[in-house]
């Protein structure tokens, strides 16, 4: 059976028609201008919130990684320092044999040796008192003052810097100066600069019995700054492994991110395009409903 | 006498036909007024005589003229869109929320993640004075996040609670409409009328009536309509009742200050908030209670967790004047308010050198308690009940968890308005395939009733001229 059809249906039908139509052209038309596959979260909620939390993810890893590229910096200036120190002390060794060698010949060796083997002495408290910005390396805590002076007292403490490179994952970026120079809490550990002062007394006193008694500490002075620069470097390593893994992340978290909030401008466009015709045959059908109306043949 | 009958059909004839052309014109000029329902003139033929044996027409009469509805039709259009009135209500109000909470959470969770990416930059920096400038900056970058959140959404409840006066006073006018038609429409039915008009604004009030709140009819044995909602009585006879609405003290389902809706009576007024649940008035009072008061609770709780989580960690530690026990935020005294009043202390906000980055005095490079609070955003530390069973979120997830349970209610009843529409749609397409005007169709019967008015007229003019015949045979 036919249904019938009033006039304020067709007008009301036409509207509608056309309206949903400007609606979806539209919602196309701002998806094209904006490039943005989600608009609102009610368009895809769980999506949204995930494509949040991965921008989360990706701005907190970005930090760590800057903070941890910052802490690779400072652990090479504390690196560098180490290697000046133990080149020092391979010169100071190489003095000291040949200054307690040179005695048993009957030169007096010492005499001449003393006042370079002073001048690296001195070299060696400098480079332990090395800044980084104006951070003292190897003042731990107390990073605002010389940590040594020249009598070797220190006036820094045991304080350990740790930073965060990874969630939860900390990692310190400062050496226990106490336990490189005076080998608190070592094996056969060796307060390095009261070997060198025993040396230099030795020395100045042309005493070849206190020269040899330097001599091995000397050794293990060099072992003390080696096993510190392998700490460091096993800092290192963490760090960059942790720099590289955020790197790796973020490029599928903003892969993935993108994916969900970026929309593909060839379907963005087609979809406008194709929005655009249908409301174009919509106007064009309400057109034809609305106009050349049959009432005007019955009442010819 | 047979001549004096022919005249008087045909009297009749144009009289009858004259209503009813009058009825379809009326059609014609009505066809786009909403609500209008279309009239048929009832025709019904005369008793005639019987002379000689043989019975004669008495012509015809414009007995009535009915409206043509279905009152079945009109009363499902009514209850279907108390659901659409609050299905548009929902759609529209969690929109603008949306809209808000996605912008507003999106800046919030840029400011909690610089906070503590600056936390962090300090841990590797402690020495400097700078970094902490810049610690006090991003901590009021974070402060005035919550609050502008926290202020949109305040904005948007306040918002809701002056839509929903207005809402009131609307109903109010047509309860008063209605009640006012149902006596007038009895008195015009005790003088034996047919008031089809009155009927239609009626029927018209009623639709109206039900996008703005639910209720339930019932009509008495007069005809007249009763409407109650929420269990109250609004229109019994040609009496009305009106809606009013107070600011009232917090309740489980309502914050503190916000309009709860009273239907007055001789005792002054009756709560009748909690049952309205559909309809524009019931959809505003959804938005207001089940989205915005919630979402507001849930912003205060992670404002709370992060001034106290922050802050006492920041007690521990000393700033670089090697003074201990300040707080970095304003320690809030509960939930409630956390996000409105949200703000940094007074010692860090005079001065960026009170922010402590370590534990101990005297020890520039002690970043300890900058580590520590920087971690806190890692910690699962706000609680969330989720069907039962409790769920533990980081900051960042719990303010992305907000955003996107207002995404979730905003999709539902987005889809549910659609759907409701369509439905409602439907079903004025079926009304109107009943009660409305067809222009084509009244065209046609215009025609077919000013055939039959002139030829009346015709009739009419045949009996005179045989009157005339009569006259003239007495000469």
């Amino acid at each position: 059976m036919p249904t019938r059809v009033s006039t304020a249906q067709i007008f009301h039908n036409s509207k509608e028609n056309v309206l949903n139509a400007k609606e979806k052209e539209a919602s196309s038309a701002e998806k094209s201008g904006s490039l943005k596959a989600l608009q609102r979260p009610s368009e895809a909620p769980a999506e949204w919130v995930i494509a949040s939390n991965l921008k989360d993810d990706i701005s907190v890893r970005d930090n760590l990684a800057h903070g941890a590229s910052l802490a690779t910096h400072v652990l090479t200036a504390t690196e560098n320092i180490l290697s000046q120190a133990q080149d020092i002390t391979q010169k100071i060794q190489e003095l000291a044999i040949s200054a307690a060698n040179g005695d048993i010949l009957g030169n007096n060796v010492s005499k001449h040796t003393l006042p370079e083997v002073q001048g690296l002495y001195e070299n060696f408290i400098q480079a332990l008192n090395t800044k980084f910005g104006n951070r003292a390396v190897l003042g731990g805590f107390k990073s605002d003052r010389l940590p040594f002076d020249v009598q070797g007292n220190y006036f820094g403490d045991d304080g350990k810097m740790e930073i965060e490179i990874d969630r939860g994952l900390k990692v310190p970026i400062n050496l226990n100066a106490k336990e490189v120079v005076y080998g608190e809490g070592q094996v056969d550990g060796i307060n390095i600069i009261q070997n060198f002062q025993t040396l230099i007394q030795g020395l100045a006193q042309n005493d070849k019995d206190l020269i040899r008694a330097a001599l091995p500490g000397l050794t293990t002075t060099t072992n003390q700054l080696s096993l510190a620069r392998t700490k460091i470097a096993g800092s290192m390593q963490q760090m960059e492994r942790a720099i590289n893994a955020h790197g790796l992340n973020n490029i599928e978290s903003k892969d993935a991110a993108s994916k969900i909030a970026e929309a593909d401008p060839v379907k963005v466009f087609s979809d406008l395009a194709r929005d655009q015709t249908v409301l174009r045959a919509a106007m064009d059908t309400s057109h034809k409903l609305l106009t050349g109306s049959s009432v005007d043949v019955l009442f010819k | 006498m047979a001549v004096n009958d022919i005249l008087d059909i045909g009297r009749q004839g144009i009289t009858s036909n004259q209503r009813a052309l009058q009825t379809t014109a009326g059609n014609i000029a009505n066809a786009n007024t909403p609500g209008y329902t279309r009239r048929r003139a009832v025709m019904e033929t005369l008793n005639g005589n019987i002379a000689h044996g043989i019975q004669i027409g008495g012509g015809v009469e414009c007995k009535k003229v009915v409206r043509i509805h279905d009152a079945f039709v009109e009363k499902q259009i009514v209850d279907e869109s108390h659901a659409l009135g609050g299905a548009r209500a929902k759609s529209e109000g969690l929109r603008r929320v949306e809209n808000s909470v996605a912008k507003d959470g999106e800046a919030l969770n840029e400011m909690v993640n610089k906070f503590f990416n600056d936390m962090r930059d300090l841990s590797v920096n402690p020495e400097t004075s700078t970094m902490r400038n810049i610690v006090q900056s991003s901590a009021q970058g974070l402060a005035d996040g919550f609050r502008t959140m926290n202020d949109s959404l305040e904005g948007l409840r306040h918002d809701l609670d002056l839509r929903i006066g207005d809402n009131l006073g609307q109903i109010n006018t047509m309860t008063k409409q209605i009640a006012s038609l149902n006596d007038t429409i009895v008195q015009a039915e005790s003088r034996n009328e047919i008031p089809n008009d009155l009927y239609d604004k009626r029927d018209l009030l009623m639709r109206d009536l039900s996008t703005k709140l639910d209720f339930q009819t019932a009509t008495d044995q007069r005809g007249q309509v009763m409407i109650i909602a929420g269990g109250s009585t609004l229109v019994q006879g040609n009496d009305s009742f009106d809606l009013f609405a107070l600011r009232t003290p917090e309740t489980p389902d309502k914050a503190a200050g916000s309009l709860d809706v009273f239907v007055s009576n001789k005792g002054g007024g009756r709560q009748v908030t909690t049952g309205i649940k559909d309809g524009e008035l019931g959809g505003m009072l959804f938005v207001r209670d089940q989205v915005i008061n919630p979402a507001l609770r849930h912003l205060d709780k992670v404002a709370y967790q992060v001034a106290t989580s922050v802050n006492s960690v920041h007690r521990e530690g000393v700033g670089l004047d090697g003074v201990g026990n300040r707080n970095l935020f304003n320690e809030p005294i509960n939930e409630t308010g956390a996000a409105a009043f949200f703000a940094l202390s007074s010692d860090v906000k005079s001065n960026h050198e009170t922010i402590a980055a370590g534990l101990e005095g005297d020890s520039p490079g002690d970043n300890r308690i900058a580590l520590k609070i920087s971690q806190l955003q890692n910690d699962k530390v706000l609680e969330t009940t989720n069907l039962g069973s409790a769920e533990h979120h980081t900051i960042n997830e719990s303010i992305n968890s907000l955003v996107g349970g207002v995404g979730v209610h905003a999709q539902r009843e987005g889809s549910m308005f659609q759907h409701q529409q369509s439905v409602v749609d439907q079903l004025n397409n079926y009304r109107e395939a009943i009660s409305g005007v067809s222009l084509e169709e009244e065209a046609i019967n215009m025609i077919q009733y000013q055939t039959v008015f002139n030829a009346s007229a015709k009739a009419m003019k045949v009996g005179e001229e045989l009157f005339d015949t009569i006259l003239s045979l007495k000469r």
